[in-house]
């Protein structure tokens, strides 16, 4: 099977800025690939040179493997769903959404028939004679959604394309995505800096840190086996515990991490602290205990008891859950 | 909308020849302290542009009275101005003398009062722009004539005919006048076509060349359609007829005596002379304003005007011709016998003032064509029909 | 020790401040109020004047103005001299129009995507400087640059260039003895006077236009020049019109330009300042006046029903 999106050590600088440095990718045909990083990771500008809107300084960009390094945007067989939709306010839903097929020179009923039969995809059969000013944020995200499959692309870039939506909104959106991705089959390529959202939707994900990728790999991976401080620290709720401290809990010098849920309170232990703060969750409780110069956040199961806050208390926890990590 | 009900007013008096016979000053009492002027740009100077022509400095001195200038760049701002009053005299061209007479805005002067009135050219006297049923409006300013202006490098001898601007033809330079002559913008150039053909077309019988009728236009219009073709610009603005004789490669033109003393103080080779068929040329007259708040200062004004340095530093500042012949030579001021010949002193009987054509004119109620249709048509000449 | 909760209006102004609160539309009249009254009187105030003045006529025997309602007037602008003056200004300041359009176009393009910080500056400055001179001051400079034995002619000569100028001045319509006594002149000196008109509202429209806008259009196949055509045109369209609006009705109805460059042929500014300053005709120079006014609202008309505005 080819590649969907392969980078060979692809760099892009500006001046003395390295947005992107040195990255390798592959992207399985058919997966759905979330970038995942803090703003200024590099993520967005890994999308753009995918789609054409940066060129790379140094290395080879392949799309099904061909090298498009000097393929400008337009002819590229990859469409964006930009985030902030980017929908011309001049034209109406269907004519946004025919746009690809009318640079084209399709004729106008037909390519007004495509733009219905993408509407309805996207469950916005009606609409197309509303101005975008006229729709909701979802609806836009809809239409851009539309607009960037009617031209049939081989992958699909979204850039942070729920980021607009509430909480409740976005929920729906990332079930339908996925649906939607399923249904045509696509690679979805997708940059997000909400962990929560990448974790859930992606097959496999990228996390960015300051130009490089930290890790890749599927999302339990990434979860269960952070590569380095930075991924534990970013991706998840994890402990991240410094060398003495995972030391003084029986390992090796090294910096490791720990999930709260096999963090366990106990009377007695090698490594005690203070209480700082308690979280109620519904399912549980949130215990923040201070040990030395280190928070590290416990989960205690519904219908245990509960320490107070300000008290003294020892961390138990499951040995195999101790993960050792690199240190950036 | 009262410059119209004026200038209605004044067709009106023209047409029934009635003019109002006001009171006029007796004598002149105590000056009030000061006099308010509207005058041309340059006719009022107190030695603040140029420190050799002032000719207000020694009369505030000597009659203890203020002078305050207001300057008008228009005969219609000129109006306006003395309608809406609170000035004591006017330097009123002759386009805009009889409408201020007719509208009752100046009053009689009393020319006994006026030592110096004596001295007044005589042909100046009871020249009919300011003088009405015998009755004086106002006391002779200065003139001047439409000189013919030309570039002596092209012209060794001077042109004897207005012909090298109305009529296609091969210059003493072997070049065609084509593109290379100018002509005044304003309607009132009408006169000068009407002034030429009444020498060259006899028979057309133009005995004024401010009173025309409808044959006699048409032919004038006729004649300047020709000129349309000679012209590449027409020129209102003396200092952009310079520029277009320094730069634009004009060689002769219609112009005034100011404009021929700037170019020949710059070097250039120009000068002027009136052709055969004479010219035509402005007359400006000092009238008083009739509710002037300062009428003693006025007439020592006017006195002044006459008697003083000031007919003859003038004409030199401004180009133009004294209306104290005396002032060219007896060395009261600048002029010379020969300054004076070269603004056309000597050239008086060659020149018809301009007046403002009426329809009521010396050929009958209604024979000629009224100065507004000068306008309108001018611009269509102008226009290319 | 315990505060009241409502504090004490310790003057006037919290008394004042108070009031147009509770009444919001208050404040509003009392600040629009003034502008309302001075649009009003004053501006509709002498269009009605001057409508009302159109609708006289002057007797052709006295020359007085008859105060009495005629359509006399008007259809003395239909007499060939008075109709060439229209059409002789709407023709020019078409093509001002369009030439304006198409240089200001890509300067304020880059301007408004391109330029950063202290070019931006520099564009702005570079813009508005012409416009802090004044007026008659450049337009006397254009005189002395077009003169035959100008800066422009001299240099046609230097370069051997002097055929193009030729070529310019035999084309019909366009001659003259040299470019500061041709129409063109006229037309070059308007072009660069009314430039920064047009200049300033498209580098706004074109500012607006979000740059993923077109990132968007290239990424679904478009060219370049469709890219122009379908998108950054039609955005900035209402700023074109804007701009077009300032030079179109600039160029009806200036009087100074062509009264100093070109060739003497009337414009309708002109026209209007001497019927009404010299011939005293003022019911035509009314009705000459009320001509930009029609030419502006069908040339809006015309601009909605392109869709001008829709990107509004």
């Amino acid at each position: 099977m080819t590649a969907a999106v392969e980078f060979q050590n692809v760099s892009r600088h500006f001046g003395p800025v390295k947005a992107v440095d040195g990255v390798d990718l592959t992207i399985a045909e058919g997966s759905f690939f979330a970038m995942l990083g803090p703003s200024g990771s590099g993520k967005t500008t890994c999308l753009r040179l995918i789609s054409g809107f940066e060129k790379p300084t140094g290395g080879q960009i392949r799309i099904f493997g061909e090298d498009v390094s000097n393929t400008p945007p337009h002819l590229r067989n990859v469409n964006t769903v930009f985030q902030d939709y980017a929908l011309f306010p001049h034209l109406n839903v269907r004519d946004n959404v025919a746009y690809g097929l009318m640079v084209k020179g399709v004729g106008r009923s037909q390519r007004h028939a495509k733009a219905e039969e993408m509407l309805a995809l996207v469950k916005l059969d009606g609409y197309g004679d509303r101005k975008p000013a006229q729709l909701s944020g979802g609806q836009r995200q809809r239409v851009a959604l539309a607009r960037a499959l009617v031209n049939q692309p081989r992958v699909l870039l979204l850039d942070e394309p729920l980021g607009a939506l509430d909480l409740k909104l976005r929920e729906a959106m990332q079930d339908e995505l996925k649906a939607l991705q399923h249904k045509l089959g696509l690679t979805f390529v997708f940059v997000t800096h909400d962990q929560h959202e990448a974790l859930s939707m992606a097959d496999s994900l990228a996390v960015f840190n300051e130009g490089k990728i930290a890790q890749i790999g599927t999302p339990r991976d990434i979860y269960d086996r952070p590569a380095t401080r930075f991924v534990a620290d970013f991706v998840g709720s994890s402990n991240v515990l410094p060398p003495d401290l995972t030391r003084a809990l029986g390992g090796p010098a090294q910096w490791a991490s720990l999930r709260p849920e096999a963090t366990r309170l106990a009377a007695t232990g090698p490594v005690s602290g203070t209480v700082t703060a308690l979280r109620y969750l519904g399912s549980g409780t949130r215990v923040v205990i201070r040990a030395g110069g280190t928070e590290i956040a416990a989960l205690v199961p519904a219908g245990q008891p509960v320490p107070t806050e300000g008290a003294t208390t020892a961390i138990a926890f499951d040995p195999q859950a101790l993960h050792l990590m690199g240190a950036i | 909308m009262n410059r119209l009900k004026l200038l209605g007013t004044t067709t009106l008096a023209l047409m029934t020849g009635i003019s109002p016979v006001l009171a006029q000053v007796t004598e002149i009492g105590a000056p009030e302290g000061q006099v308010n002027i509207v005058a041309w740009p340059g006719y009022i100077e107190r030695g603040e542009t140029d420190k050799a022509f002032d000719w207000v400095t020694k009369f505030e001195a000597a009659s203890g009275c203020k002078v305050n200038v207001k300057t008008a760049n228009t005969s219609d701002e000129m109006v306006a101005l003395m309608n809406e009053g609170g000035f004591d005299l006017v330097t009123a061209s002759g386009d805009a003398s009889l409408r201020l007479v007719a509208g009752d805005r100046v009053q009689p002067i009393n020319v006994d009062l006026i030592p110096s009135w004596k001295t007044v050219d005589e042909r100046l006297q009871n020249a009919p722009w300011h003088t009405v049923d015998g009755v004086h409006y106002g006391v002779p300013y200065m003139w001047g004539p439409n000189v013919l202006m030309y570039n002596t490098e092209v012209f060794k001898e001077p042109p004897t005919s207005w012909n090298v601007v109305f009529e296609e033809m091969t210059l003493p330079d072997g070049k065609s006048n084509k593109g290379r002559v100018q002509a005044y913008d304003g309607p009132i150039h009408i006169a000068d076509a009407a002034q030429y053909l009444m020498f060259h077309k006899p028979e057309l019988k133009i005995t004024s060349p401010y009173e025309l009728n409808e044959e006699q236009y048409k032919a004038a219009l006729d004649l300047l359609r020709v000129q349309r073709e000679l012209t590449s610009r027409y020129w209102h603005d003396a200092f952009i007829q310079i520029d277009d004789f320094k730069n634009e490669g004009v060689v002769a033109s219609g112009s005034w005596p100011f404009q021929v003393n700037l170019l020949k103080a710059d070097g250039q080779p120009v000068a002027s002379t009136i052709p055969q068929e004479g010219a035509t040329g402005w007359a400006d007259t000092t009238m008083m304003h009739v509710d002037a708040a300062n009428p003693n200062c006025s007439y020592l004004w006017m006195e002044h005007s006459l008697a003083s340095n000031l007919q003859s530093d003038l004409a030199v500042w401004f180009g133009a011709n004294p209306s104290v012949p005396a002032a060219c030579t007896d060395g009261r001021g600048m002029s010379t016998a020969e300054s004076c010949t070269a603004n056309g002193m000597d050239d008086f009987d060659k020149i018809r003032f301009w007046t403002t054509p009426v329809s009521n004119c010396s050929q009958g109620d209604g024979a000629c064509v009224p100065y507004y249709r000068w306008v309108s048509d001018y611009i269509g000449v102008i226009g290319g029909r | 020790m315990t505060y009241p909760a409502i504090l004490p209006a310790k003057g006037l102004a919290d008394r004042l401040t108070g009031t147009f609160w509770r009444r919001p539309g208050l404040l509003l009249l009392l600040l629009i109020a003034p502008p309302l009254l001075w649009l009003g009187v004053v501006y509709l105030g002498s269009l009605a004047a001057l409508l009302l003045q159109s609708f006289y006529s002057i007797d052709e025997f006295s020359g007085v103005v008859k105060e009495e309602f005629t359509l006399k007037t008007y259809a003395e602008l239909f007499r060939a001299q008075n109709l060439d003056i229209i059409i002789r200004t709407v023709v020019m300041a078409t093509a001002v129009t369009l030439a304006c359009a198409v240089l200001a176009f890509p300067i304020a393009y880059y301007a408004a995507r391109y330029a950063k910080g202290p070019w931006k500056a520099a564009f702005y400055l570079g813009v508005m400087l012409p416009l802090w001179s004044s007026y008659l001051v450049k337009v006397y400079a254009w005189k002395l640059i077009l003169a035959k034995e100008g800066i422009l002619g001299w240099a046609a000569e230097g370069t051997h260039t002097s055929w193009i100028i030729d070529g310019i001045l035999s084309v019909p319509f366009l001659e003259g003895s040299s470019l500061s006594t041709s129409p063109f002149g006229t037309f070059l000196v308007f072009v660069y006077i009314w430039l920064p008109y047009m200049i300033l509202p498209m580098q706004a429209a074109l500012e607006r236009v979000p740059n993923s806008m077109l990132e968007a259009s290239a990424d679904l196949g478009a060219t370049q020049s469709q890219t122009f055509r379908t998108v950054i045109l039609p955005l900035a369209l209402p700023g074109v019109i804007a701009g077009s609006i300032f030079t179109f009705s600039l160029t009806l109805g200036d009087y100074i330009i062509p009264q100093i460059v070109g060739d003497s042929s009337r414009f309708i500014g002109l026209t209007v300042y001497q019927l009404q300053g010299t011939a005293g005709n003022t019911p035509l120079a009314a009705a000459f006046a009320v001509v930009p006014i029609l030419i502006m609202l069908v040339y809006l008309s015309l601009a909605k029903r392109a869709g001008a505005f829709d990107a509004l």
